[in-house]
């Protein structure tokens, strides 16, 4: 669908256009019949004046009182003739000089050619005189009035073409003005996404209110519902494992037959499928308005936390203190604890975490200078990552985590051999809105 | 060493009280946030395992409570919830170890031993003073220079106390009454006299040099004769 600035802008110019096209014919054709109206009006005066000039008492000729005929006509070719038929006489104005205006089919004509190549406007009456017919000719030079209104029709075009394009740009102006709130929140859903702001703040006018408070509405409920889900998780996850720590101690107190031996895996079984699945119900996923605002502290925070429970393993961190990250805090966390805590059982002396923004998202590298495993192992590790009814201890479970939270995040995850420690390195990728 | 346990479920904590007693720990167990984070701050602890999930009390804002207070005893906390976020929250109220339930009771005497051994400042993986070692699984003492015809030394619960924690302390004097409130639990049935029985029969097993007495400030145990030649 095209943008309400460009359908606004589209219309408004085509309306613009057409009313200026209709004004503009419109008036320009006025002005030419207005004009030839009143060149008309004054021709039949000066017919009726003629008329009123002929004397005519048979048997002598007809003659025209030369006092009463407007100067104009007797200046040669004036651009003001007339001719009089009367009894197959023929009078002409003194103006037409030698020459004779052309036979006229109708009462009026237009683009007459007359003296001098000149365009004239020319009307013919006839009148009764004495029982004669007396047929009055006149013809006017129109060409001046042409050019006149020729250049008016122009001023009034260019006036129109003007004024167009100034209405033009001023709507363009008022479009621009009036869309700025839907700018500006589109910029904040823009900030959303990344987790900059964590509702819609832009103050929007009347028509789209409704909407904006309806999408703040909706992401203060997935936030609450969130929380309350992760408490009721929490709470479940606290009812559900103490009793089977209870069971451990009590299955581990018997004395060792085969029975102790199958309750123990079951019971791991138990653990394993419970820690998974709330893992699963706690990932948050991409959720707009979702920032980790202090990798570094938390991290930094982690490795702290892990070297104490590691003492003889050196975590090393790589990554710009100021970065932030647009994903779930808990998630990045779970995700990041899980694949340092891996690393560090496997790991004989060295961990190195890479963290790098990257264009669409940011890249993660984990490496250990352990046994690591064998490239034919690669792929059922991430497979058994995914099932994880299967998988054993070591890297299992804590791979299933990872590999379920990066699954949520659309991620990708690799391993290979680190370069550097010569152990297991975990790539991942994950792309950020 | 004395512990004190706060764990909200009964069953969990009986069974926690019986095996770390075994395990030669004078135990103190709380089902109460409240009365735990009492005795936490009126009793000398050595150590605390504490529960984050708490009804009464969050473990998180006891363990505040205590660090604001300026009690620094190490404090290895149990989570159910086990998400990292918590555990990472935890370290920063002051939490020096942490344990997911549930958990296999190995694992947590590991934990113990090694955040008793960080807080003495021994960096060591085993209890080592001079020639003599201190098994904490198997709970005997032995030599570890070849000269001496004598191996293990057996120990009883609480000869073992008390040696391992003069031993993680080497060379501070001690008063009776401090030994019996770390080597005795808060129901332990304590006579005057019983630190000067137990002090008498460790000498008889390890010599008379090893713990010296200081007259009217305490006993203490003297490295420099665990350095025999």
């Amino acid at each position: 669908m095209a943008s309400l600035n460009q359908r606004l802008t589209l219309s408004l110019m085509a309306s613009l256009a057409l009313f200026f096209i209709a004004q503009t014919w419109i008036i320009g054709n006025e002005v030419e019949v207005l004009s030839e109206q009143n060149l008309i009006s004054r021709m039949e005066h000066d017919q009726e004046e003629l008329l009123a000039a002929l004397q005519w008492s048979p048997p002598s000729l007809p003659v025209l009182d030369a006092d009463r005929i407007p100067s104009i006509y007797q200046r040669p070719f004036s651009g003001h003739y007339f001719q009089i038929e009367v009894a197959d006489i023929k009078l002409h104005s003194r103006s037409l000089w030698d020459e004779t205006l052309p036979e006229l089919a109708g009462v009026l004509e237009r683009n007459v050619m007359g003296p001098k190549q000149v365009h004239l406007l020319m009307l013919s009456r006839e009148f009764t005189m004495l029982g004669q017919q007396v047929k009055i000719r006149i013809a006017e030079d129109i060409s001046h009035i042409e050019s006149t209104t020729a250049s008016f029709q122009q001023h009034l075009l260019l006036f129109a073409t003007a004024a167009m394009l100034l209405l033009l740009l001023l709507q363009a102006w008022v479009v621009l003005h009036s869309l700025k709130p839907l700018g500006c929140i589109r910029d904040q859903l823009g900030q959303l996404e990344k987790g900059e702001v964590e509702k819609i703040t832009t103050p929007a006018p009347s028509e789209i209110m409704p909407l904006v408070e309806e999408v703040n509405q909706l992401l203060q409920l997935m936030q609450q519902r969130l929380k309350r889900s992760r408490h009721a998780l929490g709470d479940l996850a606290h009812a559900l494992k103490t009793p089977l720590a209870v069971m451990g101690q009590v299955v581990q107190r018997q004395t060792g037959d085969e029975d102790q031996v199958l309750l123990l895996q079951q019971l791991q079984h138990i653990e394993r499928r419970i820690e998974l699945e709330l893992v699963r119900a706690r990932t948050a996923g991409r959720m707009p308005g979702g920032l980790w605002a202090e990798p570094f502290r938390d991290l930094n925070d982690m490795v702290y936390m892990l070297n104490q429970v590691f003492p003889s393993i050196r975590i090393t961190l790589f990554m710009d203190e100021t970065m932030s990250i647009a994903a779930d805090r808990e998630d990045m966390l779970e995700l990041f604890g899980n694949l340092i805590e891996n690393a560090c059982k496997w790991a004989s002396s060295e961990v190195y975490c890479h963290i790098s923004c990257q264009e669409q998202g940011f890249s993660i590298q984990v490496e250990d200078d352990g046994p690591g495993i064998v490239r034919d192992e690669y792929q059922s590790l991430l497979v058994r990552g995914a099932r994880a009814d299967e998988s054993k201890s070591g890297h299992g479970l804590g791979f299933s985590i990872v590999h379920e939270i990066i699954s949520v995040y659309d991620g990708k995850m690799t391993l290979s051999r680190s370069d550097t420690l010569h152990g297991l390195q975990v790539n991942i990728s994950l792309f950020q809105a | 060493m004395r512990l004190l346990l706060i764990e909200d479920d009964t069953d969990l904590c009986t069974e926690l009280t019986n095996d770390l007693r075994l395990r030669g720990y004078a135990v103190d167990a709380s089902t109460q946030g409240v009365d735990g984070c009492f005795m936490g701050e009126s009793e000398p602890y050595d150590i605390v395992i504490l529960d984050l999930g708490l009804p009464d009390l969050p473990g998180l804002q006891i363990l505040q409570q205590w660090r604001a207070q300026g009690i620094n005893t190490p404090v290895l906390v149990l989570t159910a919830r086990g998400a990292w976020h918590e555990k990472v929250e935890g370290f920063r109220a002051g939490a020096d170890d942490y344990l997911s339930k549930p958990f296999h009771m190995e694992e947590l005497c590991v934990r113990l031993q090694a955040l008793i051994r960080r807080s003495s400042g021994s960096g060591k993986a085993a209890i080592e003073v001079g020639h003599l070692r201190l098994d904490e699984d198997r709970q005997v003492a032995s030599w570890t220079d070849s000269v001496s015809d004598v191996s293990n030394i057996e120990l009883t619960g609480i000869e073992f106390r008390l040696l391992r924690y003069m031993m993680l302390h080497p060379e501070r004097i001690f008063t009776a009454t401090h030994l019996i409130e770390h080597v005795y639990d808060f129901n332990d049935e304590k006579e005057s006299n019983v630190i000067e029985v137990y002090i008498s029969r460790l000498r008889k097993k390890l010599g008379k040099a090893v713990i010296c007495t200081r007259r009217s400030q305490g006993y203490y145990l003297d490295p420099g004769a665990l350095h025999k030649d």
